[in-house]
C-alpha cells in the first residue's frame, strides 16, 4: 500500500540493449515501469538473464540508458552520471570485494562512505568525532570490526566486508538502497548473518530497498513486496499480505502463467529448499 | 667515499622521479609511460628560464607545474577520449618530444654562464657542491614528502587513493573519478618534471636526451625501496622506502661505474641488488613472526578464510 | 567451365600484380650521396672530404699529452681541427647506383686512409702508473670508437716516448646522461690527472664535474664547443676545458657535390636527424653556402632510424640531385640502411 503519493524510485520505460546492431544484441530492459514508494521493502526473483542486475546498474546510473526515465524522489536522474547520483543511492555488490577499498583501513572506508554526496576538499579525511560515530555503529554489526578500525580491509572474511558494504551504503541515510544479490558469495550461516543485519538496517533506518536474490524462501520472508522479472520487464508483483502466504510453488505457478513458460534456473530451484 | 656521497646527491634528486613513477604507478594503478618525456619537459622549461635570466627557483616551479598541465593530458586523453592508459602516457611522450625541442630552441642547452640554483647557493652558503647537494636533496625530499603525506591524508587525497584500489566503490560512494585520476596524474608528473629540472642544474647542462632510462631508474627505485621498505606502514616512511631506493639505486650505478666494470652491467647489478633486497625482506620477515604477515600488495586476493574464521565471526 | 574461369583469373590477378610491383619498382632512387664524415661516406656515399676521427682521437691525444707531460694550459690551447680533410672517393658505391664520378675528381683523391699509430702496449697499465687519464664515451659507435682508439694509440707512443707509464680508464656511458654524470664525478672523485669526453654531452657533464677542481678536460667530436658552453671561444678557450672539434669541413662537401655533379643549377637535399644539434649546425652552414652560390636546397630532418624510408622518398619526389648527409650519430649507424633504400633492397 503506498504510504504517500511520490515514489521514492520510479522507473519509467527504461529500456537498454546491449551490443545493438550485432549479434550479441539483447534487449535487458523492456520497458520496465516500477514504481517504489518510502518504505517499500522489495525482493526481487527472476531467471539467469531476466534483467534484475541491469535493472539496479540502470537505476544506479553505472551506464546511460536507452530509452526511458529514472525518477528518484521526485528528481529526474536519467541524464546524471554514477558518482552524481550516488548522492541518492547506497549499494552493496554481489562480490564482497567490490564495495570497499581492500588496501585502506576499515575506517577510511567508511570515512569516504561518510562523505558521500558531499564536496571532497583538503580538509583532513577523517575526525576524531567521525571515529567515535564509527565505532558506535561497527559495535552495532556484532562482528568485532569496532576493535579493529586501522586494520585493512583486505583482512576481512567476505561475510564482513560485506557487512561493512553495507554500513557504508546506510550511512548516509540514502533514498534507495541497492542490494544486488549481496549473500550471494557467502555460505549459508554468514548469508543468514547478514541478511539478519539487513533486516535491522533496513528497517530502524526505514530505507526503501531493491533486493535481487536467488533465494526464493528468502524473497518471500524478507520485505513487505515481491516482484519477479522475465525478459526485462516485471511478470508479477505481490505485496502485504498476499505476499506473507506465499510458498515457493506458488512463485513458480504464479512464473508460468505470468509468462508462458517454466521458470528454470537452476540455482533458483536448488535454493528452494 | 666521496664518490658514494655524489652518488647520494645525485640519487635524492632522481628521487622525485621515483616519487612521481610511485604516484602514478602504485597509488593511482596508472601505468603512465610519459615520464622519459615529463622530466625532459622539467629540464626544458628550467633551462630556458635560465637562460633568459630568471631566478632558479621561479624556474624549477614552472618546471613542476608545466609537468602538472603534461600529466593532466594524459589524464584527459585517458577519462575522456577512452583512450588506454599505455597509450595516453605514449601519445603525451611523443607529443613532448617536439615540445621539448622547440621550448629549448635546440636539442642541447648549456647551463654553465647561468646562475644555477647550486651556484647560487654554493656561494651564498660557502658549501662544496656535493655538501649543498646532499642537503638541498635531503631539503626537498622531506619537504616533498610532507606535502605528499598530508595531501593523501585528505578528503581529496584519500578519494584519489581509493580510485587507484577500488574505482567501482568510489563512483559509487559519488567520487568523480575522472577528476581523481587527472588531479593524480598532474601531481605525478609535477613531480617528474621537478625532478628534471633540478638535473639539468646539477649536470649543468640539458638535452633533449635527458629522460632517457628515465622509467627503468624510476622503476628500479620503487622496486628497491618496496622490497626493503615493506613491512612499514606509514606512509611518510614509504615514501622515504622509495627516497632511500632511488639513491641505493644511484649508489650501485656509480660502484658499478667506479670498479671498471662495463656500464652493461648496470642492469644486472640492479637485478643481483633487488634480488637481494627482497631475499633479505623475506629472511627479516620469518625470522621476526611465527606465520606470514598477509602480503602487502593490494593486487592480492584478501585472504577469504577458512570455515572457523566464519564461525567465529558469524 | 567454372574451374578453367576462376583458374585464368586468378593467374592473372597474380601477373598483375606482380607487374604492378615491379612497374612501381618503390625504393630505387639511385641519387648520388655525399656524407659529412668518411666512415658513413664509405657505406653510402660516392665520395667526401673526411674528417677523420681517428685523426682527430690522435690529434686529442698529443693536447693531453702536451697538458700532462709538459704543463700547457688549457686555457690558452686553442680548440683543434683537422686542417688537410682528405678526400677519398667510393667507386663501387657510385657504380651500384649507375653514376660515373668524373676523372677531375677521382685523380684527386687520396683516399681516406687512416695512417694508424702504432701503440705502445707497454706505456698502458693497470696499477703504479705516473698519471691517470679518465675517458667518458657517450655510446658506441663508429666515429666514437675511432676517436678512442687513435687517442689512446697516440697517449701510448707520447708517455712511451717520455719514459711515462699511464692507466686509462675507458666508460661508456650506454646513451644515458645519468651516467655521464655518473662517470664524470666518480673521476672527479678518484682525482684523475685529466679527463677526455667523447661526444657534447660527456664532454659537459665533465666540464660541470670538474668545476672547482683544477683536472684538465680534454673533448673530442664536440661540432661547436661554444655553444655547449665548454670554451669561451676556439681561440681562447679560457678555463680547464679544450678539446678538438669534429667539424666537417661543410662548404668544401657541398662544392665538391657541385663539381661531381658537373653542373651550377643543382638542388641539393639535406637529410639528418632534427634532434642533433651537431646535424642542424651543419645543415645551416650549408643551407647558407648554397644561398650564398645559388644552388637550391631542400632539407628532411628525420626523428630515427624508422623515418630514413619515407624521409628518402620526399627528397627524391622533389627530383633532388645530390643528397648531403652531415655528420650525424643516428645516420652514421644507418648508414649501410641508407645505401640499401636507395639502391631499392
Amino acid at each position: 500500500m503506498p504510504e504517500n503519493n511520490t515514489p521514492m524510485l520510479s522507473l519509467k520505460n527504461v529500456v537498454k540493449t546491449f551490443y545493438a546492431g550485432t549479434v550479441n544484441e539483447k534487449t535487458a530492459l523492456n520497458n520496465l515501469c516500477l514504481d517504489l514508494y518510502p518504505g517499500d521493502f522489495v525482493t526481487v526473483i527472476g531467471g539467469n538473464g531476466a534483467g534484475k542486475s541491469t535493472m539496479l546498474n540502470a537505476t544506479a546510473g553505472v551506464f546511460p540508458i536507452d530509452g526511458g526515465d529514472v525518477f528518484i524522489d521526485g528528481v529526474n536522474v536519467t541524464k546524471l552520471p554514477e558518482h552524481k547520483r550516488a548522492k541518492y543511492i547506497g549499494r552493496v555488490f554481489q562480490d564482497p570485494m567490490m564495495g570497499t577499498a581492500a588496501n585502506m583501513q576499515i575506517e577510511e572506508n567508511l570515512a569516504i562512505a561518510a562523505r558521500r554526496g558531499k564536496k571532497r576538499t583538503l580538509r583532513w579525511s577523517i575526525t576524531q568525532q567521525e571515529r567515535a560515530e564509527f565505532k558506535k555503529m561497527l559495535s552495532i554489526l556484532g562482528l568485532g570490526l569496532e576493535d579493529r578500525m586501522t586494520a585493512k580491509v583486505g583482512l576481512l572474511s567476505g561475510g564482513q566486508r560485506q557487512a561493512l558494504t553495507l554500513l557504508m551504503a546506510t550511512l548516509n541515510r540514502p533514498k534507495i538502497l541497492l542490494l544486488d544479490e549481496h549473500t550471494a558469495a557467502l555460505d549459508p550461516k554468514t548469508a543468514a548473518k547478514v541478511l539478519e543485519i539487513t533486516e535491522k538496517v533496513v528497517s530502524e533506518n526505514k530505507l526503501t530497498t531493491l533486493m535481487i536474490t536467488h533465494n526464493m524462501k528468502d524473497a518471500i520472508k524478507h520485505g513487505n513486496r515481491l516482484i519477479m522479472m522475465h525478459e526485462g520487464r516485471v511478470v508479477v508483483d505481490v505485496s502485504g499480505e498476499e505476499k506473507q502466504k506465499l510458498t515457493v510453488e506458488d512463485l513458480l505457478m504464479l512464473f508460468s502463467r505470468a509468462s508462458g513458460s517454466e521458470f528454470a534456473s537452476d540455482r533458483a530451484m536448488l535454493s528452494a529448499e | 667515499m666521496d664518490f658514494i656521497f655524489k652518488g647520494m646527491a645525485q640519487g635524492l634528486i632522481w628521487a622525485l622521479l621515483a616519487l612521481g613513477v610511485y604516484l602514478s604507478y602504485r597509488i593511482l594503478d596508472f601505468a603512465d609511460l610519459s615520464c622519459e618525456g615529463s622530466i625532459t619537459l622539467g629540464a626544458s622549461m628550467a633551462s630556458m628560464l635560465l637562460t633568459k635570466n630568471v631566478s632558479p627557483i621561479i624556474a624549477v616551479l614552472m618546471a613542476f607545474l608545466v609537468g602538472c598541465v603534461a600529466g593532466a593530458i594524459t589524464g584527459l586523453l585517458h577519462t575522456k577520449l577512452k583512450i588506454p592508459p599505455i597509450l595516453s602516457g605514449i601519445l603525451t611522450m611523443t607529443a613532448l618530444f617536439s615540445i621539448n625541442l622547440h621550448i629549448m630552441g635546440s636539442a642541447n642547452i648549456q647551463l654553465n654562464s647561468v646562475p644555477t640554483l647550486y651556484t647560487q647557493l654554493s656561494g651564498m652558503l660557502h658549501l662544496s657542491k656535493t655538501y649543498l647537494s646532499l642537503i638541498l636533496g635531503t631539503v626537498v625530499c622531506l619537504a616533498v614528502m610532507a606535502m605528499l603525506y598530508w595531501f593523501f591524508g585528505t578528503e581529496l587525497g584519500a578519494s584519489i587513493r581509493a580510485t587507484g584500489i577500488n574505482e567501482n566503490m568510489c563512483r559509487a560512494q559519488g567520487i568523480d573519478t575522472d577528476l581523481t585520476k587527472i588531479i593524480g596524474l598532474a601531481i605525478s608528473n609535477g613531480l617528474i618534471a621537478l625532478s628534471g629540472a633540478f638535473i639539468c642544474q646539477y649536470q649543468g647542462y640539458s638535452n633533449i636526451n635527458l629522460g632517457v632510462g628515465a622509467i627503468v631508474i624510476g622503476l628500479a627505485s620503487i622496486i628497491i625501496g618496496e622490497a626493503i621498505f615493506s613491512k612499514v606502514k606509514n606512509f611518510f616512511f614509504t615514501l622515504g622506502g622509495i627516497v632511500i631506493g632511488a639513491v641505493i639505486y644511484r649508489i650501485v650505478v656509480a660502484v658499478v661505474l667506479y670498479f671498471n666494470m662495463p656500464t652493461e652491467d648496470v642492469k644486472i647489478m640492479t637485478a643481483f641488488v633487488v634480488i637481494a633486497a627482497l631475499f633479505v625482506s623475506k629472511y627479516a620477515n620469518k625470522i621476526g613472526k611465527k606465520h606470514p604477515a598477509a602480503k602487502h600488495d593490494k593486487k592480492e586476493e584478501p585472504s577469504i578464510p577458512e570455515e572457523k574464521e566464519v564461525k567465529d565471526n558469524a | 567451365m567454372k574451374k578453367i574461369v576462376s583458374l585464368i583469373l586468378t593467374v592473372t590477378l597474380f601477373l598483375g600484380a606482380a607487374l604492378a610491383l615491379t612497374a612501381c619498382d618503390s625504393g630505387s632512387y639511385k641519387i648520388p650521396v655525399v656524407c659529412g664524415e668518411s666512415g658513413m661516406n664509405a657505406l653510402c656515399g660516392i665520395a667526401t672530404y673526411g674528417v677523420d676521427y681517428y685523426s682527430l682521437g690522435v690529434k686529442a691525444g698529443d693536447m693531453t699529452a702536451d697538458i700532462l707531460l709538459n704543463g700547457s694550459d688549457p686555457a690558452a690551447m686553442k680548440v683543434a681541427t683537422d686542417p688537410n680533410p682528405a678526400l677519398s672517393v667510393n667507386p663501387d658505391i657510385a657504380e651500384d647506383i649507375g653514376f660515373t664520378i668524373p676523372e677531375s675528381v677521382s685523380s684527386r683523391a687520396t683516399g681516406a686512409q687512416t695512417q694508424k699509430v702504432d701503440r705502445v702496449s707497454s706505456a698502458v697499465v693497470s696499477s703504479g702508473a705516473d698519471y691517470t687519464v679518465g675517458i667518458i664515451q657517450l655510446v658506441q659507435h663508429v666515429a666514437l670508437d675511432k676517436a678512442n682508439e687513435g687517442f689512446q694509440d697516440q697517449l701510448s707512443v707520447r708517455m712511451n716516448a717520455a719514459g711515462k707509464k699511464v692507466e686509462i680508464l675507458d666508460r661508456n656511458a650506454n646513451g644515458e646522461e645519468a651516467n655521464n654524470v655518473t662517470i664524470a664525478e666518480n673521476f672527479v672523485s678518484q682525482e684523475v690527472d685529466l679527463i677526455y669526453t667523447i661526444a657534447t654531452s660527456s664532454s659537459q657533464a665533465a666540464a660541470t664535474a670538474t668545476q672547482g677542481t683544477d683536472i684538465p678536460v680534454v673533448f673530442n667530436a664536440v661540432t661547436d664547443p661554444v655553444d655547449a658552453g665548454l670554451v669561451a671561444s676556439l681561440d681562447a678557450p679560457g678555463k680547464n676545458v679544450t678539446g678538438v672539434s669534429d667539424m666537417n669541413p661543410v662548404e668544401k662537401q657541398i662544392d665538391l657535390i657541385v663539381e661531381l655533379l658537373g653542373k651550377d643549377d643543382v638542388k641539393i637535399g639535406f637529410l639528418y636527424t632534427s634532434a642533433e644539434t651537431n646535424s642542424v649546425m651543419q645543415v645551416s652552414l650549408a643551407k647558407a653556402h648554397c644561398s650564398k652560390n645559388n644552388y637550391s636546397y631542400v632539407e628532411k630532418g628525420i626523428v630515427d632510424m624508422n623515418d630514413i624510408e619515407s624521409a628518402m622518398a620526399a627528397l627524391a619526389k622533389e627530383k633532388v640531385d645530390a643528397i648531403y648527409i652531415p655528420t650525424d650519430n643516428v645516420l652514421a649507424n644507418a648508414s649501410a640502411l641508407v645505401h640499401s633504400i636507395n639502391i631499392g633492397e
